[in-house]
């Protein structure tokens, strides 16, 4: 898994993040018909852990007010 | 007994063998023999390139004894991490996906290498599809760190550090996406330069994130880095984020003293749960640069916090992106770890990667301002040392943490911003283990980030941490 440090921490402790983690699994399940990929029970829960702790990790980043600020990669015409 | 030819920097061998005192073929020898003598121990390879090595060290002997010498490069032996395309030699990139992909085209740093001189040895091992920072491999074992077998190299370019400190090459060409140049270099004892973003092309490199790949190389001492990077640098028309820019003339601009240069020391982030005796070696370097001339300025770099997670949604999304037409016929031939990150990617917002991509123009902005106040930002590389093979929890002062989060901390910050970066050894451990200092500079100035790393290891006489093979 790609990490599992502080964010695993987060998710045993905080009740909150333990009661999403199985509507998470259900969310990804339900998505098949979006990616165009039915994930296996094998994949889905190692797979849910990671989305919910990259999720939780980014908190700050989505209360971040970047006004009008653009992306840093931008597209070239030529 | 004498030292080898092959332990000493390629800023020594290139005189030697432009004035024919030594030959392309006596080096290759030299690093083939330990190369047969480590690779059980260490695993650095995945390919050795033997026949084709002996023939490129041959050509470069005959060429230079027909005085057609081409430079400091001109029959140095050198690995490439397996990621680059290599003409005719397999390029796996560290998986199953591709373990039979022979390529008929040579990525342009690779090409850039053939045409000066360099002698092909081998490719050289590394983390599945650079996706990871320990290089423990499930399809080609783990690589090892020369310093202790039992721990890991880092990565994702282990394999390449481990070769270079062991002198089973020179130097070595890696890439560096949230710190797989730099953090394999600092667990290994070698220098690790990750040039700005747009400075070397990475047309030819399997890609983990496109936005946040850089190529650059791994080599015993900084001159070898700054060679190294005079040789691949430059405008590439197949890759369209490389850069025009004038490339100068590392090697001379980096001599020199630094008095007067600004030393920028982020204390806030970059010095928080730090292992002690890291800790205690990069404040030395950092007062021996002091005591050098260079003068020490605190800086404040905010929003630093959000590095983590703008690093997780424009890898994974990037990655996910770039393998899913693997991932639809070969999924079963991913690791496990690299198969979660993959399918991990399909599920994160595109509002957040497009946040994440916004954050880093403010991230930009601020290490700018940092940047008129410090000529250079230096900080430890790694906050702890390199966990043993299988393990991925690390222990950096107060925090436990994965070593996916304790290694990308300092790291990942000037793969976000593009800005460039060197890891440099700054001493070992009570363990044994190498520490890294890292220098950062503006972008494209690779220049003044070389002159300091330059100035340091000059100061410290002989190398600090030199390697000894095992009796």
């Amino acid at each position: 898994m790609r990490r599992s440090g502080t964010g695993i921490a987060a998710l045993l402790l905080a009740p909150s993040l333990l009661a999403e983690k199985q509507p998470l699994n259900a969310t990804i399940r339900s998505m098949a018909t979006v990616t165009g990929t039915e994930l296996s029970d094998a994949w889905l829960q190692p797979t849910a852990g990671l989305v919910g702790i990259i999720l939780a990790d980014s908190q700050p980043l989505r209360a971040l007010d970047l006004g009008s600020i653009e992306p840093a990669t931008c597209f070239k015409a030529d | 007994m004498p030292e080898a030819l092959i332990s000493r920097p390629i800023q020594e061998l290139a005189p030697l063998l432009e004035r024919k005192e030594i030959s392309p073929l006596e080096l290759f020898n030299e690093a083939m023999e330990r190369i047969h003598q480590l690779q059980p121990k260490l695993n650095s390879f995945i390919t050795i390139t033997e026949e084709e090595g002996r023939k490129a060290a041959t050509e470069a002997q005959d060429e230079i004894r027909r005085g057609q010498y081409r430079g400091p490069l001109h029959g140095i032996p050198i690995s490439i991490k397996d990621l680059f395309a290599t003409r005719g030699v397999r390029t796996t990139a560290g998986s199953k996906v591709l373990a039979h992909w022979v390529p008929d085209y040579d990525a342009t740093a690779v090409a850039r290498l053939r045409q000066a001189g360099m002698v092909l040895i081998g490719k050289a091992h590394m983390h599945e599809f650079a996706y990871g920072v320990t290089s423990d491999n499930p399809h080609y074992g783990p690589a090892r760190n020369p310093w202790d077998p039992t721990r890991v190299p880092g990565g994702s370019s282990g394999g390449s550090a481990a070769a270079v400190a062991t002198s089973q090459c020179s130097a070595s060409l890696g890439t560096d996406t949230g710190g797989s140049i730099r953090i394999p270099s600092a667990v290994c004892g070698t220098v690790g330069l990750k040039p700005t973003y747009g400075r070397v092309s990475r047309y030819g490199a399997i890609p983990l994130a496109w936005s946040l790949d850089h190529a650059g190389p791994i080599t015993k001492t900084v001159e070898d880095g700054a060679i190294m990077l005079a040789a691949i640098a430059g405008p590439d028309a197949k890759d369209r984020s490389a850069s025009s820019r004038p490339i100068p003339d590392y090697r001379k601009e980096m001599q020199g003293s630094i008095r007067g240069l600004r030393l920028g020391v982020p204390r806030q982030y970059f010095f928080e749960h730090v292992d002690p005796e890291i800790q205690k070696f990069v404040d030395a370097a950092i007062r021996q640069l002091e005591s050098m001339g260079a003068t020490r300025v605190e800086v404040d770099i905010p929003d630093l916090e959000n590095c983590s997670a703008m690093e997780a949604h424009i890898t994974l999304a990037e990655a996910t992106s770039y393998h899913e037409p693997y991932l639809k016929k070969q999924a079963d031939d991913y690791g496990p770890g690299v198969r979660t990150n993959l399918e991990a990617g399909r599920y994160l917002l595109a509002t957040d990667y497009v946040k994440s991509q916004r954050a880093r123009t403010l991230l930009q902005r601020n290490f700018n301002e940092a940047f008129k106040r410090a000529d250079v930002i230096v900080s430890p590389t790694l906050p702890a040392l390199p966990p043993l093979v299988g393990e991925v929890w690390v222990q950096s002062e107060d925090l436990r943490e994965h070593v996916i989060d304790a290694f990308l901390r300092f790291n990942i910050p000037y793969d976000l911003t593009g800005f460039p970066a060197i890891s440099i050894p700054c001493g070992l451990s009570s363990t044994g283990l190498p520490i890294g200092l890292q220098i950062a500079g503006k972008a494209f100035d690779e220049t003044t980030v070389l002159r300091v790393a330059n100035a340091y290891e000059q100061s410290t006489a002989s190398h600090p941490i030199r390697y000894a093979l095992p009796s």
